[in-house]
């Protein structure tokens, strides 16, 4: 068990990373680590994870230049043997069924669209928080 | 079953749903003919956005009815096939027969019944909707839609200080929306958003303006989705300063959604190739 939950935010728009983390930066529970694209997500995440330090929830955006937060997704999840897999959860302004359902394939635990609320991001958090046994549910 | 067969009075519309084997009874073959015999129509549309897979045997049974729509000289289009049904296809060496399109639109402008060149007014209306649902959701503020007007093709000002800027591409079209507002409004949104108060607009900032027409689109792809075009995103841009200009993809009508708020206007341009407005079936 984590002493505390390791969540990652991947967005190539500095602006919603940051409105995001202010969403959740009151939970004294967990510790955030930002990444605009999917190169810079993935070496955090092996980083992390070689330390033993796995990043246990991943924000991930669709759209992002250089490593897209699909094709990111599809590296995760090819990954084996020492790698730690996080719960990752899409975060993104793509719509289509298909496309949500390439997620899904993909082992995504959750699927949100943009706009999101406070709400939708809080409750990801609070249920992983409760699940790890750091926090009690309400 | 896991089809079924509409008249639509232009055309056939055979819908496909669940997992279709080739071994139905009464085959697919057997409900089209009827189906032709008794609306005399010939041109036929399958649709798969619902079917999952389809097996060798089902192929058969769709190259049969591509056989009946050619012997009364029509033609036949798959709309919405995913990957593991254009494979199958691909496998039996029917690709070329069974011509898949990403919408139903493309479908039908192929068979001549939709001009190319048009683009219905319902194409504006799911970009107010989402527009005024991602402020409202996202940016904390509320915005009225004002009556839409046209500008000039040729005029690459846009009306605020700031705008972000996405293109959009479909099998029938391409085309821009383009997000823009004032510095006022800019920094409003900047405090709804993140609780900050900026002094104005910067390049630590100005991404966001990206995201909401990012957002924007999103949202209006799935009602678009549901008039027959199917929209593919791209990354946003953002471009600021006064009199800051965008060249907008073709040269068709440039269309502008002007929306209220308590701070300003906000205004959403849309242009496309083939211009926006107008809607004329083939003669």
């Amino acid at each position: 068990m984590s002493a505390k939950l390791r969540v990652l935010i991947v967005d190539d728009s500095k602006s919603l990373r940051t409105m995001i983390r202010g969403f959740i930066e009151d939970y004294s529970e967990i510790e955030i680590y930002e990444a605009g694209d999917g190169e810079d997500a993935d070496v955090i995440l092996q980083e992390k994870s070689a330390l033993q330090e796995p990043i246990d929830l991943v924000f991930l955006d669709w759209m992002m230049p250089k490593v897209s937060g699909f094709a990111l997704l599809q590296k995760i999840r090819e990954m084996g043997g020492i790698f730690q897999q996080p719960i990752v959860v899409m975060l993104t302004a793509e719509t289509y069924a298909d496309q949500i359902n390439a997620c899904v394939k993909y082992g995504v635990a959750k699927y949100i669209t943009k706009p999101f609320t406070k709400d939708d991001v809080r409750a990801t958090v609070e249920d992983l928080l409760v699940e790890r046994g750091l926090r009690h549910a309400v | 079953m896991p089809f079924e067969i509409i008249n639509q009075n232009d055309y056939l519309l055979v819908k496909l749903s669940g997992e279709c084997t080739g071994d139905e009874k009464p085959s697919l073959t057997e409900v089209f003919q009827k189906g032709v015999a008794e609306s005399r129509l010939k041109l036929a549309i399958i649709q798969c956005g619902d079917c999952g897979k389809i097996a060798p045997n089902f192929i058969r049974e769709l190259v049969a009815v591509y056989r009946e729509v050619k012997s009364k000289n029509g033609q036949m289009r798959l709309v919405g096939a995913n990957d593991s049904i254009q494979e199958v296809i691909r496998a039996n060496g029917v690709d070329r027969v069974l011509v898949n399109k990403m919408s139903l639109r493309g479908a039908l402008v192929d068979f001549g019944l939709v001009k190319t060149k048009d683009i219905d007014v319902n194409f504006i209306n799911p970009f107010l909707t989402s527009t005024v649902k991602v402020f409202k959701i996202q940016c904390f503020m509320e915005l009225k839609a004002q009556k839409p007007f046209i500008k000039s093709a040729s005029d690459p000002l846009l009306m605020g200080d700031v705008s972000g800027i996405i293109s959009i591409s479909s099998e029938t079209f391409s085309g821009t929306l383009a997000i823009s507002m004032t510095e006022k409004i800019f920094v409003q949104i900047v405090k709804n958003m993140l609780g900050e108060t900026v002094p104005g607009i910067t390049s630590e900032n100005v991404d966001l303006i990206g995201e909401l027409a990012n957002m924007i689109l999103g949202q209006a792809k799935v009602e678009l989705g549901t008039l027959g075009y199917k929209v593919e995103m791209a990354l946003p841009s953002c471009v600021w300063g006064k009199d800051h200009k965008i060249k907008h993809f073709g040269s068709g009508k440039c269309m502008v959604l002007p929306f209220e708020t308590e701070f300003g206007t906000i205004y959403s341009e849309i242009m496309t190739n083939n211009g926006v407005g107008t809607e004329q079936k083939a003669a």
